[in-house]
This record gives structure tokens, sequence and C-alpha cells, in this order.
């Protein structure tokens, strides 16, 4: 009777073992068949190439958003004086209707760009008054001079005025 | 009173069948050999031979034989076994009755009685006496003498051949067991060995039939027994 | 065996746990070894496919350079998605509100991918769309500055590209390792089929030998093949069968020699009982007239004589019953007639209840049912109180005789030896009558007696009022004996 009864026990445990294993597969390769959805996989830097143009900061949503300006004689970058007097000009009229705005008074220009002497950075120097410029407006100016400078993505930008001079300040955006 | 002559190896064995034979009223005469019983033959006149079959020398059934070729002298066989080889031969070679040893006096003495009966002096004979000859085809069968004759010239039949032919012969065409035969002719009860029977029927047939594998006189019915005729 | 036992039996043979075991084996590792190059390869298709198209994506976007106005109109976006659409590759291009509809597949863009691609990064993820995977790839365009840094120009592009073929090639591949397990699977069974044979075929024979070896054959032998265990067990069975062979000859033997000393001296033993019987009625008539204890001497010697006789007899008996050698001698009897004389020899007839219907023929040896039913009768009388009865009744096939008597009956205890050899009851009770064969003779006697395949039986038993019932029963038409030998 025990005999029986141990053999029986023991068919069954095989039996389950043998389920096991063989839902264990089952379940392995329904699982992974197929092409399946996937997390965000992040590679290289962004695709990046060069702008034509004159390139200057307006104001989008709150936000600084750049716009290019195409030059007169052609392609090619245009000097930084030249470029805030475009910024200061203000928005197209196709500008404005997309939303785009800008707090720099037109007073500023002309201005001159320098490299600092006391310290690295660009000096901005502008005709009129800069104190009570924004700090939308000032980093529109000091966005718009690194873009149009080379070489000096995140240097401080010293403004100039004719009422005095705003502590450097780098271009917010990277 | 009866002669018997004893033929038994055995010595006390031949010594206490000759006593008590003898205290019976028998007279005894007791030889070793079978050749010495025959010569006593030669010389004594008997009324039955008791013969054992085991014998040094001439063996029973030889000599059993050469009694049966002499006469008609009744011849009761003594056996140590009664298994079927040595009655059957014994029976064949003309014995009329066996006993087997160790057998009682009076119970060989009933069977010498028994065979005396059948030769004749006070030979029983079945049913009412009727005188003369009686034909039964080519036999003719005269009761008041105890002869049988075929196509005229006598059949010499041993004593208990003769009483079997007489006993089916009184009833034709009437089936007889073997039962009843053996209680009328050997008087050995219901339940006596019926090998006696067909043994004594083989004998007979052979002596009074034409045609012994096809028999007329003395036929067998399967089942029942054996009949004379019908013709 | 039952269904369930057979089913049970099958499900844990060898065979099958071979072919569990194999089965499993293989299934196993064409899993593994398939699911491992499975997922590799999917891995390596899809890689592939997402490193082209991203490079793809970013090889056009190249050309787009250099920009010469922002931000663009609608129209601008329009005709960039559409330049960078085909027919695998649905591109979407916005900057801030903007979105280009042109190919309506801004809606499957992840929230996930967005804030990736704003980080300033390619990003690009797998998504179902409608039930088919496709490909999310995005970037932003930037502006490169002569120092390295860069700009977003806040252009974010994105492409939606198909991947349905990959899809197909990756299925494939899992079809293929279906079929890969399937045929291994095939494999390991005919392989564990092939094992399971090679392994049963062997235990089969040795059970089959067993087997036969059981019901008698001790002649039996096994082929030895090989050198493995199996041809050890084999080994080792003919070994075995080879000694009980000659143990139990030895034994048959040994009975066979006991058998026929006993055989031979009781031959020996009738010569000279041969020489005191024929002298015992002599003792006995002169018993009365022997002077002193001489008469008492000569009647003891006498009546122990006539034992000693029926003990010789019926030791001879039994010895032609044990060598096979007891014949019938065959004839017709009416069997009440047969019994009405038996009791009519021994003087019972008026002690003796009968119902003895007439006319029932049978064929048997007379002598053989005298010497039953005497023996039978007698036991009653001696054993039994009377009145002791006697019954016939006849089958078509078979006769039945009954012997009952009033007596105490026979004890639960003594009814299965009642038929012993030398088997007495009551211990206490002298041997004062019979050689304690008598019933052991008579069913021999019984059994002696054969019909088709069947042969006459002797039983006892008691009857319900507490007597004693021996109940014979004969075959009516009983065969020759050809060899009527029947070792009890």
């Amino acid at each position: 009777m025990i005999r029986a009864c141990r053999r029986r026990t023991a068919l069954r445990r095989r039996v389950a073992r043998t389920l096991l294993a063989g839902g264990l597969l089952l379940t392995l390769f329904t699982a992974g068949c197929g092409v399946r959805p996937s997390d965000v996989i992040t590679g290289r830097a962004a695709v990046t190439g060069p702008s034509a143009g004159a390139g200057l900061y307006l104001i989008s949503h709150g936000e600084l958003a750049l716009v290019l300006r195409a030059t007169k004689p052609g392609p090619g970058p245009s000097s930084p004086t030249e470029t805030l007097a475009l910024l200061a000009a203000g928005p197209t009229p196709s500008e404005r209707s997309a939303g785009l705005s800008s707090e720099v008074p037109p007073g500023v220009a002309p201005a001159q760009v320098t490299p600092s002497v006391d310290e690295p950075g660009i000096t901005v120097t502008m005709s009129g008054a800069v104190l009570p410029l924004s700090t939308v407006a000032a980093n529109q100016i000091i966005c718009t001079v690194v873009f149009a400078v080379s070489g000096q993505g995140s240097a401080p930008v010293t403004i100039v005025g004719s009422d005095g001079t705003r502590p450097p300040w780098p271009c917010p955006l990277e | 009173m009866p002669q018997v002559l004893l033929i038994e190896d055995h010595q006390t064995v031949r010594d206490g069948l000759q006593l008590a034979l003898t205290r019976q009223g028998h007279t005894v005469v007791a030889v070793e050999t079978g050749e010495q019983g025959l010569e006593r033959l030669r010389t004594t006149a008997s009324d039955v031979v008791v013969l054992d079959l085991m014998l040094p020398g001439m063996d029973g059934f030889e000599v059993c034989r050469r009694i049966r070729q002499q006469g008609d002298l009744p011849i009761i066989m003594l056996t140590a076994r009664n298994d079927d080889m040595d009655v059957v031969a014994g029976l064949e070679a003309g014995a009329d009755d066996y006993v087997v040893k160790p057998v009682q006096a009076r119970v060989l003495e009933a069977r010498i009685r028994a065979v005396l009966r059948r030769t004749g002096g006070d030979a029983r004979r079945p049913g009412p006496e009727r005188p003369g000859l009686h034909q039964h085809g080519a036999l003719t069968i005269d009761r008041a003498a105890l002869v049988v004759s075929k196509d005229g010239s006598p059949v010499s039949l041993a004593p208990t051949e003769l009483r079997l032919l007489l006993e089916l012969a009184h009833t034709p065409g009437q089936v007889l067991s073997r039962q009843q035969l053996l209680e009328a002719v050997w008087e050995h009860g219901y339940l006596g060995d019926s090998r006696l029977v067909d043994a004594c029927v083989q004998r007979l047939r052979a002596k009074i039939e034409d045609e012994p594998s096809a028999p007329v006189y003395i036929q067998t019915v399967r089942g029942f027994g054996y009949r004379f005729g019908p013709l | 065996m039952t269904p369930w036992h057979w089913a049970r039996a099958m499900a844990l043979g060898l065979r099958v746990r071979l072919l569990l075991a194999f089965a499993l084996l293989g299934v196993t590792t064409t899993a593994v070894v398939a699911s491992g190059s499975y997922f590799q390869a999917r891995t390596v298709i899809l890689q592939q496919a997402q490193d082209a198209a991203v490079a793809s994506l970013t090889d056009q976007l190249s050309k787009v350079y250099p920009v010469v106005s922002l931000p663009p109109s609608q129209e601008e976006l329009e005709v960039l998605a559409q330049r960078l659409s085909d027919r695998e590759v649905d591109a979407v291009v916005h900057y801030g509100d903007l979105w280009s509809h042109g190919t309506g597949a801004a809606d499957v863009l992840t929230p996930e991918l967005q804030r990736e691609v704003a980080g300033g990064r390619v990003a690009w993820q797998r998504v179902n769309r409608y039930g088919t995977p496709v490909l999310l790839i995005g970037t932003q365009l930037r502006f490169e500055r002569s120092d390295g840094t860069s700009v977003p120009s806040g252009v974010e592009v994105y492409s939606v590209r198909s991947l349905v073929t990959e899809q197909q090639s990756v299925d494939r591949l899992a079809e293929l390792a279906w079929v890969t397990g399937g045929l291994s699977l095939v494999l390991a069974v005919l392989l564990a089929l092939l094992a399971a044979q090679g392994v049963l075929r062997p235990v089969r024979e040795l059970g089959r030998a067993a087997r036969k070896l059981g019901e008698g054959d001790l002649s039996t032998r096994l082929t030895v093949r090989g050198v493995d265990e199996l041809a050890d067990v084999a080994r080792t069975f003919n070994d075995t069968a080879g000694t009980l062979e000659r143990q139990v000859g030895e034994l048959r033997r040994m009975e066979a020699d006991a058998r026929r000393f006993v055989a031979d001296v009781s031959h020996e033993l009738r010569t000279p009982l041969a020489a005191m019987t024929a002298v015992t009625d002599v003792l006995d008539e002169e018993a009365d007239r022997l002077p002193g204890d001489a008469g008492q001497a000569a009647r003891l010697v006498s009546q122990e004589t006539q034992n000693l006789t029926q003990l010789v007899n019926d030791l001879i008996e039994v010895s032609r019953f044990d060598s096979g050698t007891a014949r019938l001698a065959l004839d017709e009897v009416d069997v009440a007639a047969a019994v009405n004389a038996t009791l009519r020899l021994r003087r019972w007839a008026d002690r003796v209840h009968t119902d003895l219907p007439s006319g029932v023929i049978a064929r048997l040896d007379p002598r053989r049912l005298d010497v039953i039913v005497a023996n039978l009768v007698g036991n009653a009388f001696r054993h039994g109180t009377e009145p002791v009865s006697v019954r016939l009744r006849a089958e078509p096939d078979w006769i039945t005789i009954e012997v009952a008597d009033q007596g105490p009956g026979l004890d639960p205890e003594v009814l299965p030896h009642v038929f012993d050899r030398f088997y007495k009851a009551d211990t206490a009770r002298t041997r004062s009558e019979g050689s304690g064969l008598g019933l052991a003779i008579a069913w021999e006697n019984a059994r002696l007696h054969r019909h088709g395949g069947q042969s006459g039986s002797l039983v006892a038993g008691n009857t319900p009022d507490c007597g004693a019932v021996f109940t014979l029963r004969l075959p009516r038409a009983a065969s020759e004996t050809v060899d009527a030998g029947g070792v009890r």
C-alpha cells in the first residue's frame, strides 16, 4: 500500500516538474516574440550644421527664440554690429504674425562689440541707456552677440551703455 | 475327495496351502516346479490344478498351456499381482480362474469347489434339464453328456468354457451381462473381474467359431454383454 | 489488469521515462540555443535597422544646411517633412507650435521621446502603431558654432519608419527555431525509442523466461548477448534455473526412489504373508481347542495376519496410483445393482437405507466402485451413528453417490486432511480396523475415472443435521486409462 502511494507522488512530482519547465519555455517564447516596443534610446548629439545669415534672438512665448535673417550681399556671417542693428530694429511683420516680439528698444543701436579687456568675455558698447533694459532684453542682446561672435560660446558679456555698465552675464542658452 | 495338484515354488506358501487344503478334506499333491507338476500329472490323476505363475524354470503360463493341450483339467492361477499383463496372459493361456496371493485358504477352497462344479459330478446345469441334443447352427450341444460337437466332431472345451457356452445357449438371443455371467459361471459375486468373462469368450470363440473375428454364436452386444446368436 | 493499472504501467514504463528524458533534453537544448540565437539575431537586426535609419535621417538632414531663414513657415515645414518622407518613412517636423501635417504621423510620438530630443540628442524608440512596429527617430536641428558648441534652432525633426520587414525577418527566425525544435524533438523521440527497445527487449525476454520457469518449465534458458548488466542478469538467471532444475530433478528422483522402495517392500512382504494367510483359517478353527493362552495367541496371530495382508494390499494399490500404473477394468454396470451387491456381500443390506434408482447404467470399474462404497459405508458404521444412508443420483454425464450418517460429523480441522494417507482423526483411538489408507485409496479410485478433461471426485462434508456425508461423483462413461498416474 505504502509503495503504491510513494510511486503515485513520485509520478506527480515528475509531471509537475515537466509542466513547469514547459511553461517557462512557452512564456519565454511568447513574451519575446516579434519586434517589441522599447524605451527611448539616445545616441549621438543632435544634427548640427552651419547657419547662414544673421542670427538674432527674439522672444516667442516668453522664451528666447533664434531668428535668421538673410543678409543682402549673400550668405556669410554678418558682423555683430550689423546683427545688433537688426535686433534693435525689431521683428519683421511676418515674424510678428508668427508670434515673435522683442524687448530691445531701437535706441541701443548702433553698438560696438569688442572683446573685454579686464576679463575674458565680450563687451558690447551700446548707444543709449542699458541699465533699464529688462533681463529678457539683456539676454536677447547677450545671446545675439554670442551667436554672432564665433568662438565665444559661454563667455560673459558686459553691456556698456550711456548710463553705465551692466554686470557681465553669459547667455542662458547653453 | 478332490485331488489337488499344487504347483508353488515358495516352500512356506506351499506348506501353508497344503496344510489348509488338507484340513478341508482335499488330497493335496504339492510340487515345486512346473516340470515336476507335469510329470506328476502323468502319474497321478488330479481333479484340479492350482498353479503359481511365477515359477523357476518353465514359467506358469507355459505349464498352463501344456496342461490345456493335454486335456480339460480345471486350472486355477495363483498370482501375486492382479495387474493387467499377468492375469490376462494367464487367462489366455487357458486358466479357468485366478486368485491373488495372499489368499485365505477358504477363498481358494471356494474357487476350487466352484470350478469343480463346472466339470461334472455334481455339475450345476442351467435351468431345467432338457434331455437330448440341441442343434444350434453347426453346433450340437448334448446337455446330458456335456459334450459339444461342431459339424459332427466333438470340440474339446475347458470346464469353464463349456459352462459359459451352456449358460449362453440356454437362453439364445438373450443378452447376459458380464456381471451376470461372473455370478452364474464363476460364482464370483457381482463385482468380480470381468476380464475373466472376456478371456473365456475369446478362447471359446477360437474353438467354435468359423471366423473368430466375426462371431456368430457368441456375439458381443456393446454396452450390455454377450448373447448366443441369433444365427 | 484493469485499464487504469495498464495505463499507469504504460505511463511509468521504461520507454515513457526514456522518451520524456530524451525529449526534455532535446527540447531544452534546442529551446535554449534557438531562443538565445533568436534574441541575439533580433537585437542585431533591429540595431542595424535602427542605426541605418538614424544615419539616413541625419544624412538627409545635413543636406538641409545651411539654414537661411528662421523661423520656418508652415509651408517650409511641410516641404521639409515631404522631402524627408518616402515609402517607408513618414517625417514630422515641428517648430514651436507648428507641426507638419502632411503625413499625419505626429500622434504616434511619445512624450518621453520628445523629452529626450529636446535635450539636444538624437533619440529613437520603437512603438506599436496600429499593431505594426514602427521606429521613431527624433532630433533637433542645431547650429554649430566655431568653438564647437551648438545652439538649437528650435526645429525638431521626427521620422516614423515602419519595421514590418524587420518583423518579418524576426518572425522567420522564430519559425526556424520552432522547426528546429520540432525536428530535434522527433529525433529525440526516435533515439529514445531506440534506446528503450535495446533495453526493453532483453527485459521482456527475461520476464517471459521467468514466467515460463514459474509455470514449471525448468529447462528455460536465456541467450546471453553482450557483456553489459543485462547480460549479467541473463547469465545469473541461467545459473539459477540450472540449479533449480538440478535440485528439482534430484527431489523427483528421490521421491520416485522412495515410492519404488515402498512398492518393492510391499511385494516382498506378499510371499511370507501368503504362507501365513493360507493358514489363518486353521488357527481360527483350532483356537478354541488350544490350551491356555495359546488359543488367544492363535486368534491374535490370525487377526493380525489378516490386517497385515490388508495393509500390504493397500500399500500396493497406493504405489500403483503413485507410479501411474493403475488401470481401469471398465464394464457397463447398473449402478444400483452394483451398490446393492456391495452391501449384500458384506451383509450390510438391512442396516443401510438405500435410495438407488435402477436403470442407471454407467461404464466404470466395478471392483473399484465396490472398494469405494465399501470403504465409505464401513467408515460410516465405524465413526458415525446409524442409520446410514446411500443415495444415488444420475445426471446426463455423471453419477453421484452420497453416503451419509447421523453421527457426530467431521471436525472442521479434520475436514481438509480426511483423505490424507494414514491420517487418523482421533489420534487417541487405537488402530482397531482399517489400514489408514482406505479413504486415500477411495479418493484415488474416484479420480482414476476420467471423462473429457474432468475426473471423478470424492468430497467430504457435513450434513445440516450434524452427520458426515461423503459425495462420490463418477463419469458415466469413463475413458480407458492411457496414463492414469496422478501423483497426489
